[in-house]
């Protein structure tokens, strides 16, 4: 009985975000549920999204998103049988650890207070309502080897990007019903399979995606330049690119309207972090990774705390990036598997540790640094299984 | 009693043919051994899975139903660990590999020894895990035909002809047996469809693309004299199959084929008081593996691995005095991985690794041949690293890397038997036992898994300490069979995830298995043939991994207990009953999910008329195909219940009541 009632509950709070409401933009309830009936009427949308974009350029401070509270993370176990969920307040440090199971592969990602908890190797997403764990709101399978990496309100839409397809799923914000398609078949590589869309940001009401385009003929070859696209989320289609290296992963920069690229080296561009300016429609290299590739960057001002692996997987680096001097200085270097590194509003870098296959005493967990100073900012928080990745809402 | 050569068995270990294992030869050694005949008190749906299953200590996990990939387990072990041998003939030489159960059929069969502990020396083996030695038909005279119709449109027909003939003073044999296997394996699963908090898209689903097509033929050739003998036995298979990939995401396009012939001649002659073995064979072994779509595994692949061993075995025995027998086995083989990609059209560069192994072992008898000791050393030379010219990913880590292994494992049995005049025994072994890394764990295999040339063999010390006591009278018989084992595996070799998409194997760590195995064994009256297994292990994860640390072991139950019993109700009727149960069983090396304790009831029902008989039989006779556990491990207030499939490896459902027909023609 409870989790109907929560489910309802969720379902009408989703329902508000179908209409390109955040979750505290209460005021606009009484649009939501139109507008959420609207949802086949395009022109009704785009009318709607263009609001929000102008409110967006021309106040700030109403479309402004929450102050971070928590940091999610998804934890693995190290034969990937089994997941966990974990959540660290930021305030106080802390750990809810063992919050719910996840599948084997699992991965998180947060926008406008909802937490989208994907499970890779399942193909399925659950989405919740911060804080509130019990269940989630809903839960969906997207389709055998569909593979989700990533997702991302835009638009009033649930954008999910998929390994296994050729396309980027756009579901309804509160059910998850399937309801398009941005078509990546024109950027598919030579192995004909799909052109393994991962990393996603939104920055002006665009979409940013990583497509890997891996080659997967046997092993997982980085032999093909992978592409960002721009993804238009109201006509839901691909309206500019970029060749970024290989093995691209994009991240926001938070306060500008450009968008940052971590690649490895492919033709003439070297492994290192490139902006990307759509306005202008260029790609700058801003640092060159000299010691492995970035495997995630967390930037804040001119700042930025990347993690690389040695090019030999011998260990695993932390580096503190200038972006303006285009520097990279070694933090540390260790025998942890870092995995991920996030960046949240308070200047933060947080750095995921898994298993490390190197040493199985080497630390695992989370650990925070200071983007500014490059200093570490907290030891290593450990977890009952070994992090994933890790969001912020 | 005598422990001469004339109790010898054809692997050389003292054996007694046809018995029962709680009835005989577990009594003539020190080694944890259980001899489980082949024979009619087996159901003609039975294969080779569910008689190791049965057997004490033992797990079998299957991806599936009959026919699908099963292996076996000892005391806790990898897969790997566990070495099996074909009349001696190793199939998978120094745990190279896992052997796949489904494709040896039964029908060739005379008995299967399990070796827990303490392989005879004859082998030339150590494995950490145990020895499972298939022992083919003995010379007999014999036509059978058989043909097996059930569910999931499964068709099971053998063919089997042996005969034997006077030649001089020489006895001529052999032994011809065809095997076919056909099945769709579409049964029917529970699919939660990836989402346990959403009960709207839980289906029932039929298993597709699990079909299996497989035929096995084997041929033996025998000739045996007073002075010795020579055999030639070639085992053939040739095995069609759709992969079908975990429950809730099938597969629907991925295959394999696999391609398998195993020649072998074995010769053995002996005098007044020596007696020598010669082994000599060819395992040639092809894998086309067919998953251009990308379903099961990382990236596509379309491939064909092909395996070769070459390797010759000799074993003497000397027995200077009445009271001491000495032994020598001297071993070497010659292994060969290439694959071909037929995705890029690419002939990869050869992998080969050389062994070398020498045992050397004394049995002396004392106390009027009421204690046995039988100390061995074994020492093993490993050219694993002679390709070390090629260029794989450096690990810049870890173990010390040389271009060969050499392992000296010592070892020690004793049995006693503390009265003359009764059949008690107690027996220990202790020793030391290794597993260096395959071929594919050092140079990299299937696509996402990386080689690593820095790994050192697993390695563990195996203790245990058991008690027989047979009791018999006239037609009934008890035995009763108690021992307990301890474990201690160092050096585990396990995959770790060392990038986004690759994973490396490394030696991680130590773990620790102990537990009590009970057998007993009942026969009376010709009519009743019962037998009970209980297995208690307590494993415990001894490595530093942050999530298994003091935990137990994945996959390896608390509790495992088999019964099986045989009625002959007349000259006419037979019917069988098997029973299994299982729990303690976590899924996980985190121990997250503990599976629900699991009950499995099979049972057939024979008729007899003449050389017919036909034969009704059902496994999973209660159709138990899912389970009720918690939504939340985690959570204490989250109770609410859902289904999950019954599995033996998670995501891999298995089938319900299945239902068979055998009609079969035997002549002696």
């Amino acid at each position: 009985m409870s989790r109907f009632s929560l489910s309802m509950m969720g379902l009408l709070s989703l329902s508000l975000l179908a209409a390109g409401c955040s979750k505290d933009s209460t005021d606009d309830a009484v649009d939501t549920g139109d507008t959420a009936e609207a949802d086949t009427d395009t022109d009704t949308d785009t009318d709607t999204d263009t609001d929000t974009d102008t409110d967006t350029d021309t106040d700030t401070d109403t479309d402004e998103p929450a102050a971070q509270t928590t940091a999610v993370i998804t934890t693995v176990a190290s034969d990937y049988s089994t997941g966990s969920f974990a959540s660290i307040d930021l305030d106080t440090m802390e750990i809810s650890d063992e919050l719910f199971s996840t599948s084997g592969d699992p991965a998180v990602a947060s926008d406008e207070g909802w937490v989208f908890q994907i499970n890779r190797g399942a193909d399925s997403i659950r989405v919740y309502e911060g804080g509130e764990w019990s269940a989630p709101v809903w839960e969906q399978s997207l389709g055998e080897y569909s593979n989700p990496q990533n997702a991302d309100l835009c638009g009033g839409d649930l954008f999910v990007t998929l390994y296994g397809r050729d396309y980027v799923g756009v579901y309804d914000a509160a059910s998850g019903t399937l309801k398009g398609q941005v078509d990546l078949t024109d950027f598919s590589d030579s192995d004909g399979v799909t052109p393994e869309a991962s990393t996603m940001v939104e920055v002006e009401g665009k979409l940013y995606v990583g497509l890997e385009r891996w080659d997967t003929s046997g092993e997982w070859w980085a032999n093909e330049q992978s592409i960002v696209v721009e993804i238009d989320c109201a006509s839901q289609a691909v309206t500019n690119s970029w060749p970024v290296g290989t093995n691209v992963k994009v991240m926001a920069w938070p306060g500008e309207t450009t968008i940052l690229a971590a690649a490895q080296a492919f033709g003439d561009d070297v492994s290192g972090l490139y902006e990307l300016d759509p306005a202008a429609n260029t790609k700058t290299l801003l640092v060159e990774a000299t010691a492995g590739s970035f495997s995630g960057v967390a930037v804040s001002g001119s700042k930025a705390i990347a993690i690389a692996a040695a090019p030999d997987y011998s260990g695993y680096g932390a580096y503190c990036l200038d972006l303006q001097a285009g520097t990279s200085t070694e933090i540390e270097f260790g025998a942890s598997y870092l995995n991920s590194a996030t960046g949240n509003d308070r200047g933060h870098a947080w750095v995921t540790a898994g298993s490390s296959w190197i040493d199985a005493t080497a630390p695992s967990g989370v650990k925070v640094f200071d983007i500014e100073s490059c200093e570490a900012a907290s030891d290593w928080m450990s977890f009952s299984l070994y992090p994933s990745s890790l969001a912020f809402y | 009693m005598s422990l001469g050569f004339s109790t010898e068995g054809s692997d050389g270990e003292l054996v007694v043919e046809g018995e029962r294992e709680t009835s005989s030869d577990s009594s003539q050694t020190s080694a944890a051994l259980a001899v489980i005949p082949i024979d009619d008190t087996l159901a003609a749906s039975a294969d080779l899975a569910e008689v190791l299953g049965g057997s004490t200590g033992a797990v079998v996990r299957r991806l599936g139903g009959l026919g699908d990939f099963a292996a076996v387990s000892l005391r806790g072990s990898s897969f790997r660990q566990v070495q099996l041998f074909l009349d001696g003939f190793p199939l998978n030489p120094e745990g190279s590999d896992v052997v796949n159960l489904s494709e040896l059929p039964l029908s060739i069969l005379d008995r299967v020894e399990v070796f827990r502990s303490n392989p005879p020396a004859s082998l030339g083996a150590s494995p950490v895990g145990g020895v499972v030695n298939l022992i083919t038909r003995p010379n007999d005279d014999q036509q059978a035909v058989k043909l097996l119709m059930g569910s999931h449109q499964t068709v099971k027909t053998t063919l089997m002809a042996q005969s034997h003939s006077e030649l001089g003073d020489l006895e001529s044999s052999w032994l011809l047996n065809s095997n076919g296997f056909l099945t769709q394996g579409d049964f029917d699963y529970f699919s939660d469809n990836g989402t346990i908090y959403n009960p709207l898209d839980d289906e029932r689903s039929s298993r597709q693309n699990n079909d299996k097509g497989q035929w096995n033929g084997l041929a033996r050739w025998r000739l045996e004299g007073a002075r010795g003998s020579l055999s030639v036995l070639n085992s053939t298979l040739s095995r069609h199959e759709g992969l079908p990939g975990p429950g809730n995401s099938p597969s629907l396009k991925s295959r394999l084929d696999t391609r398998r012939n195993l020649l072998g001649v074995q010769g053995v002659t002996s005098g007044s008081d020596w007696t020598a073995n010669a082994y000599v064979w060819r395992h040639d072994r092809s894998e086309l593996y067919d998953d251009r779509s990308g379903e099961v595994g990382t990236g596509t692949q379309w491939q064909d691995d092909r395996f070769a061993t070459t390797g010759l075995r000799t074993h003497g025995t000397w027995a200077p005095l009445s009271k001491l027998q000495a032994s020598m086995t001297l071993s070497g083989h010659y292994d060969r991985f290439q694959r071909e990609s037929l995705l890029t059209e690419t002939l990869e560069d050869p992998l080969t690794r050389s062994v070398l192994s020498g045992v050397l072992a004394l049995e002396w008898w004392a106390l009027s041949d009421r204690l046995v000791v039988a100390p061995t050393v074994q020492m093993d030379w490993l050219f694993n690293r002679e390709i070390a010219a090629i260029q794989e990913p450096s690990t810049g880590y870890g173990q010390e890397s040389s271009d060969s292994l050499w392992s000296p494992n010592p070892r020690l049995g004793v049995l006693w038997r503390p009265f003359s005049g009764v059949d008690w025994v107690l027996k220990s072994t202790v020793g030391s036992y290794f597993r260096p890394p395959g071929l594919d764990e050092i140079f990299g295999d299937r696509g996402a898994i990386r080689g690593n040339k820095e790994l050192v063999p697993e390695s563990g010390v195996i203790w245990d300490l058991g008690t027989r006591l047979s009791f018999s009278r006239k037609d009934f018989s008890v035995v009763v069979e108690q021992g307990v084992f301890r474990n201690q595996a160092e050096n585990k070799i396990v995959l770790i995830q060392n990038s986004q998409r690759t994973s490396v194997p490394v030696n991680f760590g130590n773990a620790l298995v102990q537990g009590s195995e009970t057998a007993l064994s009942v026969s009376a009256w010709n009519l009743l043939e019962s037998q009970t297994n209980l297995t208690l292990t307590s494993s415990l994860n001894q490595t530093e991994l942050t999530d298994g640390a003091g935990k137990q072991l994945p996959r390896v139950p608390l509790w495992d207990i088999h019964q099986s019993t045989h009625i002959r109700l007349d000259s006419k009727v037979q019917l069988g009953h098997r029973y299994s149960w299982t729990d303690g069983n976590y899924w996980d090396v985190a121990n997250v999910f503990l599976a629900p304790p699991r009950a499995y009831h099979s049972a057939f029902l024979r008729f007899f008329h003449k050389e017919l008989s036909l034969e009704i039989s059902a496994l999973n006779l209660l159709n138990e195909t899912v389970a009720v556990v918690d939504r939340n491990p985690f959570s204490e207030e989250d109770n609410t219940p859902v289904l999950t499939p019954l599995t033996d490896f998670l995501g891999y459902p298995l089938p319900g009541r299945s239902w068979f027909v055998e009609l079969s023609w035997k002549q002696s």
